[in-house]
């Protein structure tokens, strides 16, 4: 029995170091008093409806409890994304046909359709590393680093971490700071913002360079607390700022044709997007678990700000539904809420009588929007006390065009994509 | 000068804290609520998934732990 509680305090010591510290991208993960190394693995797959971004991400992550207390903990993941992306360009009356972005070979649009470019695939290979070191019985430090590379993506970075236990440890204080460099090679090279995409294949292209890059540093303050013996509470305060290249090479901006006649509200031209190239981001973030006798909630919200204009609400909610008290398996329902405010530079299109602004997208990310997602996971704890887990979620995301976009022909039209998305993610720790 | 919102924020740590700090403290014997998986304030491959989608999807990021970085240009 007291064997039970100790290794159930060292399971709410992970876990508090894990909650303080979701500062980092890694989390240390809660495990037994063993010596060996403990493997967790996980496969997500993504699906969006219309034949659109399809993903299949493996992760397997691994650890291992030093003598000395330190723990080190490894994760490699692969991501293979293909699929259909959207380009930003609005539909026409007449077939429209893009160069592909690496300047050879094209694709054509049907009549009306909202153009995507279906030639997208890319692989990612990632590897994350986390050293947790105990100072004292108080103090806890985390190292961290992270590398990610995909053909036309390179990125590292580092983070370091305090957590700071007081109040018997019913309190945790944390400060974390983590960097981050980008360095982009968009295929086909670097467009030329605002320039025209609509040069035929084979031709030279409006680039202007193969390579751009950015920097990122983040500030995390946190705060846990111990509610009582079945209340956690997480609050963290961050911020964020980037600073280099944050334009999407690979999104046009259409300009469509705002004088009466017979292709009132077509696209006559589409340029390629330009974005600020800083930005700082602030977010609040309170998550809270309660557990009741049988089952447990978990609410989190966070309120997100940045100078790019954009704003946002996020509501998460999950419910755990046990069939007895300590039952082995339970049903994890989940629902989350997210709404948007649309990027000041973020507009559907242009009209050919208005002049070009400096800062100007029309990728649906930036738009104003309404997302839901309804999910359920399977939770069965196995003999040797391993979860297996099965999550289901459908992802619904409704996006708005920017005022006075749908004149003419693209009036009562969808130009805006929604994303409608399923994933299937299955985690195992197998030894 | 301090706005409202930085104002809330600082009157919902102060009223956390002090709820907190008025508990008595849970004791290690008492923890065996708190420390089950359910409870996990961050699950080891759930709350990494979510980043990556709606990081990929959306444009706000963050919170929960460090603001991705990334490329997301699908």
């Amino acid at each position: 029995m007291l064997i039970a509680k100790v290794s159930q305090e060292t399971q709410l010591c992970a876990a508090l170091s894990a909650a303080t510290c979701t500062l980092l991208g890694n989390t240390v993960a809660a495990a037994e008093n063993d010596s060996g190394w403990e493997t967790d693995s996980a496969l997500l797959l993504y699906v969006e409806r219309g034949r659109r971004t399809e993903a299949v991400e493996p992760v397997i992550k691994t650890s291992k409890l030093l003598p000395d207390g330190d723990r080190i903990q490894l994760k490699f993941v692969v991501d293979v994304i293909t699929g259909a992306s959207p380009t930003g360009a609005m539909p026409s009356s007449q077939p429209q046909t893009f160069t592909r972005p690496s300047g050879v070979g094209s694709y054509t649009i049907d009549p009306g359709k909202l153009p995507v470019d279906d030639t997208f695939m890319d692989a990612r290979v990632a590897v994350d590393a986390a050293y947790e070191k105990t100072i004292n019985d108080s103090l806890r430090m985390i190292y961290g680093g992270s590398a990610s590379y995909e053909y036309d993506f390179i990125s590292l970075g580092f983070n370091g971490s305090f957590a700071y236990d007081l109040n018997q440890k019913n309190t945790t204080l944390s400060l974390g700071l983590a960097v981050e460099g980008n360095r982009l090679d968009p295929e086909g090279g670097v467009p030329v913002p605002l320039a025209t995409a609509m040069i035929p294949s084979g031709q030279p292209q409006n680039r202007q360079g193969e390579v751009e890059e950015r920097s990122q540093a983040d500030l995390v303050l946190g705060l846990g607390q111990t509610l009582g013996p079945r209340t956690l509470m997480q609050f963290n305060l961050s911020y964020s700022e980037s600073s280099g290249y944050h334009t999407d090479p690979f999104k046009f901006i259409s300009i469509i044709n705002a004088v009466s006649g017979p292709r009132f509200g077509e696209p006559f031209d589409n340029i390629f997007e330009n974005r600020p190239d800083e930005r700082s981001r602030r977010s609040l973030y309170w998550k809270t678990l309660h557990h009741f006798k049988r089952d447990a909630i978990d609410i989190g919200y966070r309120y997100y700000s940045d100078d790019w204009s954009v704003r946002s609400h996020t509501l998460d909610l999950r419910y755990s539904i046990k069939p007895e008290k300590n039952s082995r398996r339970y049903w994890q329902p989940r629902i989350r809420f997210y709404r948007q405010q649309a990027a000041s530079f973020y507009r559907t299109n242009l009209l050919s009588n208005e002049p070009v602004p400096e800062f100007v997208s029309a990728d649906y990310r930036l738009s104003e929007m309404d997302a839901v997602t309804l999910g359920i996971k399977y939770v069965t704890v196995r003999k040797n006390d391993k979860p297996f887990e099965v999550r289901l979620e459908y992802i619904s995301q409704d996006n708005k065009p920017s005022a006075g976009s749908q004149l003419g022909f693209l009036a009562g039209r969808q130009i805006v994509p929604d994303t409608k998305a399923v994933i299937v993610q299955f985690n195992y720790i197998f030894w | 000068m301090h706005t409202v919102k930085q104002k809330m924020i600082l009157w919902v740590l102060c009223f956390c804290g002090l709820w907190g700090c008025s508990q008595s403290p849970v004791q290690p014997w008492e923890r065996d609520w708190l420390a089950k998986p359910e409870m996990q304030l961050r699950h080891p491959f759930d709350t990494g998934f979510d980043e990556h989608i709606y990081f990929s999807k959306e444009s706000s990021s963050g919170g929960a732990g460090f603001a991705a970085g990334g490329c997301g240009c699908n």
